[in-house]
């Protein structure tokens, strides 16, 4: 079985659309991700198949319960399992793209959903950032000569976030 | 509780005039396409946001769980917001017919 590796996949493509297109384009060029699990947002196996035309959707959803399951499958969609709180799913068609948002209210609310997770990590990371240059540049604590690096961690976490949040959220406000 | 009058869109209106009757995610999605005559074809996450959107504002209620799907039906201020609604589009449509 022919293998591959997409690493961050869901931080190289920040949005529901974008990660939905990619997924799109790696079906349309034979490559399907395995079972999603834990770590898959970090490190995304991917199987080589047959070339096909498939409908991703990504879906943020913190809490799911058994109904939500059922009404996407009751309608054809397949689970493929949980990247970080999106769940993603796919459907095979042929003619018409088939959608699971069609209207511009839920696609408002799943941006936000989103939003509020990428808005929340970012701000705590960037807080965390300024806590941390506070520290070091009063010289308080043991490691207070590594900074500069901890702080440029943080600062590379969670500026991203926080564009991602904006662009989010002026979709939201574009739907 | 949430107020939806003001963004009550046509998903969910149609939504509200399946649940006069008890039915669950799909059975709205299957009811909605069958008396639109395929206008109007709703996706499931469209479907199962609009549906917990509704129940926080109170206009319908779970009724049971069955094989893992949730029925839902019409609370009494989702009636009222329904009537409300049919009569608004209702003189929207006399309004139109009386100009056009």
């Amino acid at each position: 079985m022919t293998t591959k590796t997409a690493w961050l996949a869901p931080f190289t493509h920040p949005t529901p659309e974008r990660l939905e297109a990619w997924f799109e384009r790696e079906a349309a060029a034979g490559w399907q991700p395995d079972e999603l699990g834990d770590m898959s947002a970090i490190r995304l196996r991917m199987r080589k198949t047959k070339a096909s035309q498939v409908r991703y959707v990504v879906d943020p959803q913190q809490r799911v319960d058994e109904d939500y399951i059922a009404t996407y499958q009751d309608a054809g969609w397949q689970y493929v399992g949980e990247l970080s709180s999106l769940h993603v799913w796919r459907r095979r068609y042929r003619d018409e793209r088939p959608e699971a948002f069609t209207d511009s209210a839920s696609r408002r609310a799943r941006n936000r959903r989103l939003a509020w997770v990428t808005g929340a990590v970012g701000a705590l990371a960037l807080v965390g950032m300024v806590i941390r240059v506070g520290l070091g540049v009063a010289g308080i604590g043991a490691s207070s000569e590594d900074w500069v690096l901890e702080a440029g961690v943080l600062a590379l976490i969670g500026l991203p976030l926080v564009a991602v949040t904006a662009v989010l959220l002026r979709r939201r406000d574009a739907a | 509780m949430a107020d939806l009058k003001e963004e009550l869109s046509e998903t969910m209106y149609c939504i509200l005039l399946s649940l006069q009757e008890e039915r669950h995610g799909y059975g709205i999605i299957q009811h909605v396409t069958d008396f639109t005559a395929g206008y109007v074809q709703l996706g499931a996450g469209t479907v199962y946001t609009s549906l917990k959107k509704l129940e926080r504002a109170g206009w319908i209620d779970r009724t049971r769980t069955e094989d893992r799907r949730h029925y839902y039906v019409l609370t009494e201020r989702g009636t009222q917001a329904l009537d409300d609604q049919t009569r608004r589009i209702a003189r929207l449509h006399a309004y139109g017919k009386g100009i056009a």
